[in-house]
């Protein structure tokens, strides 16, 4: 048993995707979409796993949704290990764990009403009998903003906002614990955005739920969370609390991305750090960090050694040699 | 469904189809009230007589009434092609969602039985059945069946395959819905567009299917009145007595025409991306 | 007040502008629905200015530039109004022939979109594609065109041209793929440039760099931009006047520096403060209640913010008020600046 103080643990976890070729499809290497990370969740707090596309935070947050089988590692969810659960045995424990899409267009079935689209989850738990679970429906319609009157439509008659909203009364009727918001507000304009981030923080209080938010957009990251997680290239480069992660960045992975978000103080003038050439294919890393092509800092030492995650100071964590003497 | 009807009505090449199934559909259920006399009565002093005000479409070699034969043929035709068409649309809808759900050995293992039997022209397979069955109404169902078979499964596949895209069906599985009811709510009904187009199709397909082994002698045997079995009859006389032919040919090729331009039409109006 | 407007824009376009849009009305008209989806937009583009369209989905800003490409799709037409193109002499873009719009596209105006994944043709090099608006609208030699085509991936940070020549869309990554497109569109030296959310699909990093090299760009090769984006961010980084689009209509234009430091119309104003809120962590943020409304909605809705204007009057939701000029060289379409004073609040 693992400390329960924490709704989700994650040790050394690693997801590897095969690449197949050759006629006789063998595996001739490897994505590696998650490389060994390793953290943990506190009840009730939000951890933001931040990062460019392919850092591999979407498939961490799939991995611990057990949606992919992870290669290495253990997954705890309230200190349960989950990670060498079956996944059809793991399918009665999902109540517990919930997700919400980025795109409010596909992650619902376009031929169910809003109402079997709620209904469904609790049926499938048998969380409720028909009448009971109907007038759980109409409860958490309204908590998410909609009137009851819009149960028997259908999504395309809603708004992009308007059906991140059902998504998200869909992913909480069950009461889970543990919610993995994957992009959950990017797809959405910048007016609705606010509506939906401030109908999540709320939620949050009521339902006393632990958030695993994964996101690219730096901003809401800064509101939401209470940690953040800054990934790259399937690796976590740094962790620490919010205040210390925008405050006093210590990875110059994490300065640049801070640094590269547009302005909106046109009196401001902040120095840019401009980052030089692509992310590598996830495929073939750099040796050592994996960081070290595109960083303005880098020395011998960094292609040789891979760094070290290493707690910098009180709860801040950082993979860089600039930081282990 | 509503707008779905109010959307064919606007739509003039779908509408002829409808209608012209439905009058099929209405002959062959009327057929004994429809007919003048039944389909096997010879009228022995009337042979091969052209059409007349006693004979509409005239009289066959044994002095058959061509008119009702041709009317009664009509539910031959439809019969064949509801249940054949049906055999082989369950067949392929059951393999289609197993491969495309599963999708790894035993996907291997059906897509490649079903490679074979798309390895023989269609009715070159339906004779074989026939041939090994024996020829018979029930047994040219069942082949044809058989025939249609990979074409429902490989369509199926491929919409389970594309279904399996979408996020909804990431976010059943996370919310831990049963596989089973994965299938039958979330994706069966998000496949049925090209399913009910590939049903209205074979059935043309089907309908023609059954009168080439009957004119071939493998399918429905003389003297149950079908398409394919009069124009069979009537190869011998027909340079001197058309309307013998005439006829079954045109019940075909009208037939097959309303169920093509119904599909095709269906095609467009179930497609979502064209539906603004 | 609105005379007085139209009177200075008339007085700009005829000296210096790029771009002059004048009234331009795009309208839907199939057998079941007509109406506008955009309605009565101004704005002029100077020369080497880069200028900005924001909005979100759903306020026309991408029709606007298909309407200025002449490439809006069958359904939509241009209604209303002009577009005059000012390169060597004016010429009025809705009113040409489709060879002579040919001509101008990627010649005179070129334009990038938001997906660098399918802009570009998968079955040809990178050469072929670059080299390709080359041949439509110059007489250069082969040798020629092989020497600007390297020069301009050079000019847009690509220094492996030669390597990159020969390579395939799918071999390049999200950022160099952009990078292409942006050598694509600037190889003929167009005089306008329009960029449909050109980073919205690319990392912020990848973005920093490049807006970063747009910006440069339009320095050195005399190109004015029109930048369309959903992002004020990407306009602050970029433009130096803005038009900020609602529902169709433009609700402000200005400078950028006076949009963000004296937002004038109710809509921005909001747009801005839920943006800035993001800050505060955790507290409540600012946000605009309601949803946008759909073009069927539009008729007899007054002021189309009206619905979700914390300041909404009775007149404002019979009533569309037109554009008011609240101080130089900024104007807002709504009714607090009726009474002077009310304006500048």
């Amino acid at each position: 048993m693992a400390d329960t103080a924490y709704a989700i643990e994650v040790k050394n976890l690693k997801k590897y995707f095969p690449i197949k070729g050759g006629v006789l499809k063998k595996t001739i290497g490897n994505v590696k979409a998650v490389d060994d990370i390793t953290f943990n969740v506190k009840r009730n707090e939000t951890l933001s796993l931040v990062g460019e596309s392919g850092c591999g935070k979407s498939t961490t947050g799939r991995t611990i949704l057990k949606l992919y089988e992870p290669t290495s590692g253990e997954i705890f969810l309230n200190g349960q290990k989950i990670s060498d659960i079956p996944r059809g045995k793991f399918r009665r424990m999902r109540k517990d764990i919930q997700m919400i899409f980025q795109d409010p267009f596909s992650s619902l079935n376009p031929r169910m009403t809003v109402r079997s689209l709620l209904l469904e989850p609790l049926l499938t738990h048998k969380l409720a009998s028909r009448k009971e679970a109907n007038e759980l429906v109409g409860e958490m319609i309204e908590k998410v903003g909609l009137s009851k009157e819009q149960l028997d439509r259908y999504p395309h008659e809603f708004s992009g906002g308007q059906r991140q909203r059902i998504s998200i009364a869909r992913a909480l009727i069950v009461k889970p614990k543990v919610v993995i918001l994957d992009e959950a507000v990017s797809a959405l304009d910048v007016s609705i955005q606010s509506q939906i981030l401030n109908l999540l923080i709320k939620l949050q209080e009521e339902f006393e739920l632990t958030y695993v938010f994964i996101s690219h957009d730096l901003n809401v990251v800064q509101h939401l969370s209470d940690r953040v997680g800054v990934m790259y290239l399937g690796q976590m480069m740094e962790l620490g609390e919010t205040k210390d992660i925008y405050n006093n960045p210590l990875h110059p992975y994490t300065r640049a991305l801070l640094s590269a978000i547009p302005s909106l103080d046109p009196y401001e003038k902040k120095e840019r750090i401009i980052l030089h050439g692509d992310v590598p294919d996830p495929s073939n890393p750099p040796s050592g960090c994996p960081f070290r092509l595109r960083c303005p800092k880098a020395h011998d030492r960094c292609a040789e050694e891979k760094p070290r995650f290493l707690e910098k100071e009180k709860n801040h964590w950082v993979a860089c040699h600039l930081f282990d003497e | 469904m509503k707008e779905f009807f109010q959307r064919l009505v606007s739509d003039k090449v779908g509408l002829i189809g409808f209608i012209g199934i439905l009058l099929v559909i209405i002959v062959a259920v009327l057929a004994p009230v429809i007919a003048p006399y039944s389909p096997d009565r010879m009228f022995t002093e009337h042979t091969l007589e052209g059409p007349s005000s006693q004979f509409l479409f005239g009289t066959d070699e044994l002095g058959r009434d061509i008119f009702s034969r041709t009317v009664y043929g009509a539910q031959v035709s439809l019969q064949v092609g509801l249940i054949a068409v049906g055999i082989g649309a369950t067949a392929g809808l059951i393999f289609g969602l197993i491969s495309g759900y599963f999708q790894g050995k035993v996907d291997q293992v059906i897509m490649r039985v079903m490679d074979v039997f798309f390895a023989f022209p269609d009715i070159l397979l339906a004779l074989t059945i026939v041939a090994v069955l024996g020829p018979s109404l029930t047994n040219t169902m069942i082949a044809i069946g058989i025939v249609f078979t990979p074409v429902f499964t490989r369509l199926v596949r491929s919409a389970v395959m594309s279904v399996k895209e979408n996020e909804y069906l990431t976010s059943a599985v996370a919310i831990g819905v049963q596989p089973v009811k994965i299938i039958t709510r979330h994706i069966t009904p998000n496949i049925m567009a090209p399913f009910i187009v590939q049903i209205t199709l074979a059935l043309s397909g089907a309908i023609l299917t059954e009168a080439a082994l009957s004119f071939l002698g493998l399918g429905v045997q003389p003297p149950d009145p079908s398409w394919g079995v009069m124009l069979n009859a009537s190869r011998t006389y027909m340079e001197f007595a058309p309307w013998t032919i005439l006829f079954p040919v045109s019940a075909i090729v009208l037939t097959i025409l309303c169920f093509n331009l119904l599909g095709d039409s269906l095609r467009d109006l179930l497609d979502p991306k064209l539906k603004q | 007040m609105a005379k007085n407007l139209t009177a200075i824009l008339k007085g700009r376009g005829t000296l210096n502008t790029v771009l002059d849009i004048k009234n331009l009305s795009i309208e839907v008209n199939t057998k079941k629905s007509k109406y506008n989806v955009v309605e009565g937009v101004n704005l002029s583009i100077g020369k080497k200015m880069k200028y900005g369209i924001v909005g979100e989905s759903g306020s026309g800003k991408s029709l606007t530039s298909l309407a200025i490409m002449n490439l809006l799709p069958d359904v939509l037409k241009v209604s209303k109004g002009s577009i005059t193109l000012n390169t060597e002499k004016s010429k009025e873009l809705t009113k040409l022939s489709k060879r002579e719009m040919q001509k101008i596209r990627g010649n005179e105006i070129s334009m990038i979109f938001q997906e660098p994944m399918t802009a570009l043709d998968p079955l040809y090099t990178i050469e072929h594609q670059l080299l390709e608006v080359l041949k439509f609208h110059t007489n250069y030699s082969k040798k020629e065109m092989r020497e600007l085509g390297l020069d301009m991936l050079n000019k847009v940070g690509i220094s492996r041209g030669k390597e990159i020549f020969k390579s395939y869309p799918h071999q390049l990554s999200g950022g160099m793929r952009q990078r292409v497109i942006i050598a694509m569109a600037l190889i003929c030296q167009p005089k306008l440039l329009i960029a449909d959310e050109p980073t919205t699909a690319l990392d912020v990093t990848i973005q920093a760099q490049i807006l970063d090299l747009m910006n440069d760009l339009s320095e050195t090769h005399d190109t004015s931009i029109l930048m369309i984006t959903h992002d004020l961010g990407v306009i602050l980084e970029t433009c130096e006047r803005v038009a900020v689009l609602y529902a169709g209509q433009v609700m402000e234009e200005t400078t950028v520096e006076q949009l963000f430091t004296n937002p004038s119309h109710p809509y921005t104003q909001g747009l801005l403060k839920s943006i800035r809120s993001l800050g505060d962590h955790k507290n409540t943020l600012y946000s605009i209640p309601g949803n946008v409304p759909t073009p069927a909605q539009y008729e007899n809705m007054g002021c189309r913010f009206s619905s979700r204007c914390p300041h909404a009057m009775e007149i404002c939701k019979s009533k569309e008020p037109s554009m008011y000029t609240v101080e130089k060289d900024h104007t807002s379409k709504c009714w607090l600046h009726e009474e002077e004073g009310v304006a500048y609040g």
